[in-house]
C-alpha cells in the first residue's frame, strides 16, 4: 500500500456535468432500466412462444440487454433493435446448439417450481392443447408466426415493421392473413386429431 | 368502399393515424357487413391470443442491475483476453523478426538467471491536475468493489455523498486536509481535522461501494440499493456524520 498526499493545488477539476445536482436528463443506465423493465418479461414471452426452450429464451434475452447495455447508448428504435438482436442470438443457438451462462439459473429454478401443480388431467389437457398451438404455429412461415407473437405481446406496428423488415403501411394485412393461417391450422390439427 | 384489413386491424389495435377514427367509425355505423368483418376480426384476436396462452411457461425474474453488472463483467474479461492476445502477437512478431535483438536479449538473460529480489509497489492513484487551487482530492476506479475507510475519524468531520455519472469515485476535501492510501479494494482516509468536510461522488455504476468510519458503516451502495446512516436530502445528498462514536 503506497500513500499519497493530495496536495491542495494539485486537484482535478471535474467538468461541471458531472456534479449529480446539475444534472436534470436521464442517464444511460436510467434509461437502460426504465426500457429493461418495460419489456423483459414480453421479449421473454416472444423468444418463448417462438422457440419453445424458455431457458434458452431466457438466456438469449438476457444476452441481448447485456449486448445493448455494453452499447453505451440506446438506439433510435430500442424495442426494435432488441427483437432483431435477439432474433439473431436464436437463429444462432439454433444453428450452433450453444448455450449461455446464466445469471440467476438457481433463483430460476426455484421461481419456476415454486407453483403448485394443477391437478393431473388438467396438466393432460393443456399439454395437449400446447402440442396443438405449436403444431399449428410451425405450420406458418416463418415471418407469420413472428408476426403474430410480436402482436401479442403489444409491440406496435413500427417496432414489427423494423424488426421484420417490412412496410409498415402492410402489417395489419399481414397480421390478419396470420391470423386466419393460424386458426385454420389449429382447426385441421383438431379435425385430424378427433 | 367496405373497410379493408389494414384499416379494419388498425382500429382493433389503436394503430389508426389521428382523425382517420372518426370517418371509419361512420362509416361502420352505416355499413352491417364492415361491422361483421370487424366482429369476425375481434373474435378471431381473441382466439389467437388465447390458443398463444397455452404456449408460455413462467417468465424468470431477472433484476437490470444484474444485467449491468455481467455486462461490466463480460467486457473486463473480453478486454483482458484481448491484451493478453495482443501481447503474445507482439511479442511474437518481435522475436521472430529478422535480426531482431530479441532472442539475444532472452539468452542473457537466461545465462545471468538469478533471483532478483520480488517486490511489488502498489500502484498510487494518480491525482487529476487541474488549476483548480481550492480543493484537495482523489479519483479512483470503484471495480468489482471498493470500501472507503476513514480508520480514525476526528469528531465533527461530515461527508457530502451523491451518486454520479464520473466513472470513478471521487473523494474531495472540501474543507481541512486529509491524506489517501489506496489499496486493491479500499482507499484510506486519514484526516486529523475535527473541521474536516468531504464531498464523495460514487458513480452509479459501481456495483459496491462502502463508507466506513471506525469500525462503523455509513453507507453502503451495493447493485442498485443504497443503505446509509442518514436520509437522502431532497436532492438526493446523504449528509453522513462522521465521528469516532458513529454507529
Amino acid at each position: 500500500m503506497d500513500t499519497w498526499v493530495a496536495p491542495a493545488a494539485s486537484w482535478a477539476r471535474y467538468p461541471e456535468s458531472a456534479d449529480p445536482l446539475a444534472e436534470p436528463t436521464p442517464s444511460f443506465e436510467e434509461s437502460f432500466v426504465r426500457l429493461f423493465r418495460a419489456h423483459h418479461a414480453r421479449l421473454c414471452r416472444y423468444l418463448q412462444r417462438l422457440s419453445g426452450e424458455p431457458e434458452l429464451a431466457a438466456d438469449l434475452v438476457q444476452d441481448a440487454f447485456v449486448r445493448l447495455y455494453r452499447r453505451g447508448s440506446l438506439p433510435d428504435a430500442p424495442e426494435a433493435w432488441l427483437i432483431s438482436v435477439a432474433m439473431n442470438l436464436l437463429r444462432n443457438a439454433s444453428s450452433t446448439g450453444s448455450r449461455r451462462h446464466r445469471l440467476l439459473t438457481v433463483a430460476r429454478a426455484e421461481e419456476v417450481h415454486s407453483d403448485p401443480l394443477p391437478p393431473p388431467d388438467e396438466v393432460a389437457t393443456a399439454g395437449d392443447a400446447r402440442r396443438r398451438v405449436r403444431s399449428a404455429l410451425e405450420r406458418l412461415p416463418a415471418r407469420e408466426q413472428r408476426m403474430l407473437l410480436l402482436q401479442a405481446e403489444g409491440y406496435s406496428y413500427r417496432d414489427i415493421a423494423a424488426a421484420l423488415a417490412l412496410n409498415e403501411g402492410s402489417v395489419g394485412t399481414f397480421l390478419a392473413r396470420a391470423r386466419r393461417a393460424f386458426l385454420a391450422a389449429y382447426g385441421s390439427g383438431s379435425d385430424a386429431s378427433r | 368502399m367496405h373497410l379493408d384489413d389494414e384499416r379494419l386491424q388498425r382500429l382493433l389495435q389503436g394503430e389508426l393515424e389521428p382523425g382517420a377514427e372518426t370517418s371509419i367509425m361512420g362509416h361502420l355505423a352505416t355499413c352491417e357487413p364492415c361491422r361483421d368483418q370487424l366482429t369476425t376480426a375481434r373474435r378471431e384476436a381473441a382466439e389467437v391470443s388465447r390458443l398463444l396462452g397455452f404456449l408460455d411457461d413462467p417468465i424468470p425474474r431477472l433484476d437490470p442491475e444484474d444485467v449491468m453488472h455481467a455486462s461490466r463483467r463480460v467486457l473486463g474479461w473480453g478486454r483482458r483476453a484481448a491484451l493478453v492476445f495482443l501481447g503474445l502477437g507482439l511479442a511474437g512478431v518481435a522475436y521472430a523478426a529478422p535480426g531482431s535483438p530479441v532472442p539475444g536479449w532472452l539468452g542473457s538473460l537466461a545465462a545471468r538467471a538469478r533471483p532478483a529480489p520480488t517486490r511489488s509497489a502498489p500502484i498510487a492513484p494518480q491525482p487529476r491536475q487541474s488549476g483548480d487551487a481550492g480543493a484537495a482530492g482523489i479519483a479512483v476506479s470503484p471495480g468489482e468493489r471498493l470500501a472507503i475507510v476513514l480508520p480514525t475519524p476526528p469528531a465533527g468531520a461530515s461527508a457530502y455523498v451523491s451518486l454520479s455519472d464520473t466513472a470513478d469515485i471521487v473523494v474531495r476535501v472540501v474543507a481541512g486536509k486529509a491524506s489517501f492510501s489506496s489499496g486493491i479494494d479500499r482507499l484510506l482516509v486519514g484526516t486529523p481535522d475535527s473541521t474536516a468536510v468531504f464531498r464523495i461522488l460514487v458513480p452509479r455504476t459501481a456495483f459496491r461501494v462502502e463508507i466506513r468510519a471506525g469500525g462503523s458503516r455509513l453507507f453502503l451502495k451495493q447493485s442498485g440499493r443504497i443503505t446509509a446512516s442518514a436520509e437522502p436530502s431532497s436532492d438526493g445528498v446523504y449528509v453522513l456524520r462522521i465521528s469516532p462514536e458513529a454507529r
